[in-house]
């Protein structure tokens, strides 16, 4: 190999990667940021202006409706936290244990993570259906009634962060596991010398050492419960009313049926910006643990 | 592993040459077939719509590439194809409320050139009702012609209402003041109500309907048996609510271009919509058309709301599911009901125009729509509508698939009947946003329905909201038109 082609072979092999970067990341973010100063719609024959900081103060003063969605975005967040980090560590717990065909259990808890949101949401949907879905006979079976759990804006949101449980608690405790496995047994050997009992131990031995980990697999669903779309559109359509209509869901909505791409753009961008805010000062907190 | 230099440019070179050659063949490439791609509903439609395609293509070489698309996505995706002008699809569904905006926007072909060019026997175009015609055109140019119409009416047991005991029943409930709530609104003709529906003479309006909702839930004390199945999901509430407003006369716009959403027939329509909702079967704030057909097939309701009529084939199975049963339907109450159609348009992009001109042609002309009735669709044709072979009372063996075309027929006649000039068609269905603004009473209409919001504060969100995205003014727009602010054309 001549000394030229050696200079130049590493840019030459970092190329492909820096294309992609570009492409797919940095040119949609320069190009959102130019549509967010403009009126665009596209079903508008009108030429698009340059509006300044007009979609911004229409966002923060003016749209009622996504500050609702900011709301719910956050109810959302916290339901499936809630929910999936303690679900998590306990199915973590559980597959830890040397039991008879774990490697089965783990690979049918890890199921749920393989299934496309789109195509299992419209089970779910058919599920929590009030004539014939299976979770209303369930729940009527054990508790005598059910919940109209999509047509009750008070059950709508319960009813996508049971589903988004379901699906990603797998990864929570996947990670979780990863993390329990790593964990030294000399600690645990010298607590039941001194009489430790099982409960003792989780509180004084695993919670500490697992703390940095479960502030990581927290981050990870945060950042992607935030951003969820998908089983929102398949179980709910944003419904009853706007029950369930999150953030994402309202950029969906005035993005791509409103087709409003200048307003749509600003509170993404605006979106993009609480999610890099949220996620670095969680990270941070995170690697204090 | 070391690769050596001449390996790798050796790799290089292949990649170049692939790449050269996979543009080439893009750029250069020409199918030697006529085709034309057809963006339309999948499911049913798609099956429908491939089987009958076949049959234009033996007959003119030109092949259809059927493209089914998601209902609840097929608009994003022909706008996003029509917006970037790629010519993917040359032929669009089209529904009635985006009509103009599509129009506007310089997304759609002139079809008023291709009409005037072709053979009136080929394209028969005053044959298409009357209504389609106002609602496929703009500024004076038709954009799209109708092949398959969801105008609403209202679907019922017969059985139920011929039923002497439950008529006698109704009677005693209808005629006994103190039999009833006494702070309900009685307004009605009680004794001809529960056969009104049946009586072409009479156009029922929405008190009486609301009183029989009522009388079956509550009165006929049947378990099983609710008042009323409505599709009040985040779907077709709006619909509903539509159908109510126009058949109390009230309406998105007045003859001025104000906003309407909020006057009194808009909120007197919207509470009649909640209290019919305390008829109808748990779940209905989830339910769309499908779920409605499911609980009439089931025996749960004894009629619908404002529905679509080309439901028919559908809820005719209710009489294989319930011994007994005799379904029958009629026009919507209140004599106005959604109306709407899929309609076919050609995209300004397409490169192929002459081609998907003949494809439109000959599905939406008087030849493929008889075809297209034969095969169970609900066409938008006079001619077919009201051809004998389709009536049942001559041929008993279409009941199944045409015996709503009667139904069909005298909605669109009641429309043109009662509408008021200015109404002819509904100054929304002229707006270059109505598409927007059907999807925002979507939302508000739900929020309403699901109790998030009381009628008269939904319904004035709902006005504002129409405001805003009209653009009349900032920060708090007006709800009426702003000096300067361009009227929609009236043709």
């Amino acid at each position: 190999m001549g000394i030229k082609t050696e200079k130049y072979m590493p840019f030459l092999l970092v190329l492909p990667a820096l294309i992609m970067v570009f492409g797919l990341t940095l040119y949609p973010l320069f190009h959102a940021l130019y549509y967010s100063t403009r009126d665009t719609d596209l079903t508008s024959p009108i030429p698009d202006t340059f509006i300044g900081i007009n979609n911004y103060r229409k966002m923060l003063n003016f749209d009622p409706t996504l500050s609702d969605a900011y709301v719910r975005s956050l109810t959302f967040t916290a339901g499936c936290l809630a929910l999936q980090i303690p679900l998590g560590l306990g199915i973590a717990l559980l597959l830890n244990r040397p039991i008879r065909g774990h490697r089965i259990f783990r690979a049918i808890f890890a199921l749920p993570l393989v299934v496309a949101p789109i195509a299992i949401g419209q089970i779910w949907r058919m599920m929590y259906h009030y004539e014939f879905g299976i979770i209303k006979y369930l729940v009527s079976s054990v508790f005598g009634t059910s919940p109209n759990w999509t047509a009750d804006p008070n059950w709508a949101m319960v009813s996508i962060i049971i589903y988004d449980t379901w699906q990603w608690t797998p990864f929570v405790a996947l990670i979780l596991l990863a993390g329990l496995q790593g964990l030294l047994p000399e600690p645990y050997e010298s607590a039941t010398i001194y009489g430790a009992s099982a409960i003792q131990k989780f509180r004084y031995i695993t919670l500490p050492k697992m703390r940095p980990l479960i502030g990581l697999a927290a981050i990870f669903r945060m950042i992607d419960t935030l951003k969820t779309w998908d089983p929102i559109w398949a179980i709910t359509w944003g419904g009853p009313g706007q029950a369930t209509e999150t953030l994402s869901y309202y950029l969906y909505r005035i993005g791509f049926r409103y087709f409003w791409v200048g307003y749509a753009s600003a509170v993404s961008l605006v979106f993009l910006y609480i999610v890099i805010v949220i996620s670095t000062v969680a990270l941070k907190k995170g690697a204090k643990l | 592993m070391a690769v050596s230099r001449k390996t790798m440019w050796g790799i290089v070179a292949v990649i170049i040459v692939i790449i050269i050659v996979a543009a080439v063949a893009v750029i250069f490439y020409r199918p030697a077939e006529r085709k034309v791609t057809w963006a339309t509903i999948a499911g049913f439609y798609t099956d429908w719509a491939e089987t009958i395609s076949e049959n234009f293509t033996t007959k003119t070489g030109i092949k259809v590439d059927v493209i089914g698309i998601d209902y609840s996505v097929m608009y994003e995706k022909q706008m996003i194809e029509l917006a970037g002008k790629t010519g993917a699809y040359d032929i669009v569904t089209i529904e009635t409320m985006c009509l103009a905006e599509w129009a506007n926007a310089g997304w759609l072909a002139n079809l008023s050139t291709y009409i005037a060019k072709t053979p009136e026997a080929d394209i028969n175009f005053t044959d298409i009702l009357e209504h389609y015609r106002w609602l496929l055109r703009w500024n004076g140019t038709t954009y799209g012609l109708p092949y398959y119409t969801y105008d609403q009416g209202v679907h019922y047991r017969a059985d139920i209402f011929e039923n002497t005991t439950i008529k006698q029943w109704y009677h005693a409930w209808a005629t006994t003041p103190a039999l009833r709530n006494p702070t309900y609104e009685d307004t009605v003709n009680w004794p001809i109500v529960l056969t009104e529906l049946r009586k072409p003479n009479h156009q029922m309006n929405w008190s009486e309907f609301e009183n029989m909702a009522r009388f079956f839930f509550e009165e006929t004390r049947d378990p099983v048996l609710y008042g009323v199945g409505l599709m009040a999901g985040p779907v077709e509430s709006n619909d509903e609510w539509m159908a109510i407003m126009w058949g109390l006369g009230g309406d998105h716009f007045n003859s001025t271009y104000a906003i309407t959403v909020n006057a009194t027939q808009s909120v007197r329509a919207m509470e009649i919509y909640m209290r019919l909702l305390k008829y109808a079967p748990p779940g209905a704030l989830a339910s769309s058309y499908d779920e409605v057909v499911a609980q009439m097939r089931a025996g749960k309701i004894p009629m619908t709301g404002p529905f679509y009529l080309d439901q028919w084939p559908n809820m005719v199975k209710t009489e294989d599911s319930i011994s007994g049963a005799k379904m029958e339907c009629a026009t919507p109450v209140g004599g106005r009901g959604y109306i709407g159609c899929f309609a076919l348009g050609i995209d300004a992009a397409s490169k192929r125009k002459d081609d998907a001109w003949e494809f439109l042609k000959w599905l939406t002309g008087p030849t493929g729509q008889y075809s297209f009735a034969k095969g169970g669709g609900t066409t938008c044709r006079k001619s077919v509508l009201l051809n004998p072979e389709f009536d049942p009372a001559v041929n008993p063996a279409t009941r199944r698939y045409t015996a709503h075309y009667k139904a069909v027929w005298n909605a669109s006649q009641l429309w043109l009947q009662t509408a008021p000039t200015w109404q002819k068609p509904p100054r929304v269905f002229k707006i270059p946003v109505a598409g927007k603004m059907y999807l925002e009473s979507k939302i508000t209409i739900g929020a309403i329905a699901a109790g998030q919001l009381t009628p008269k504060g939904g319904l004035d969100k709902l006005a504002l909201a129409y405001a805003t995205i009209l653009g009349w003014g900032y920060p708090v727009p007006s709800q009426t038109p702003p000096a300067g602010w361009q009227r929609p054309p009236e043709d």
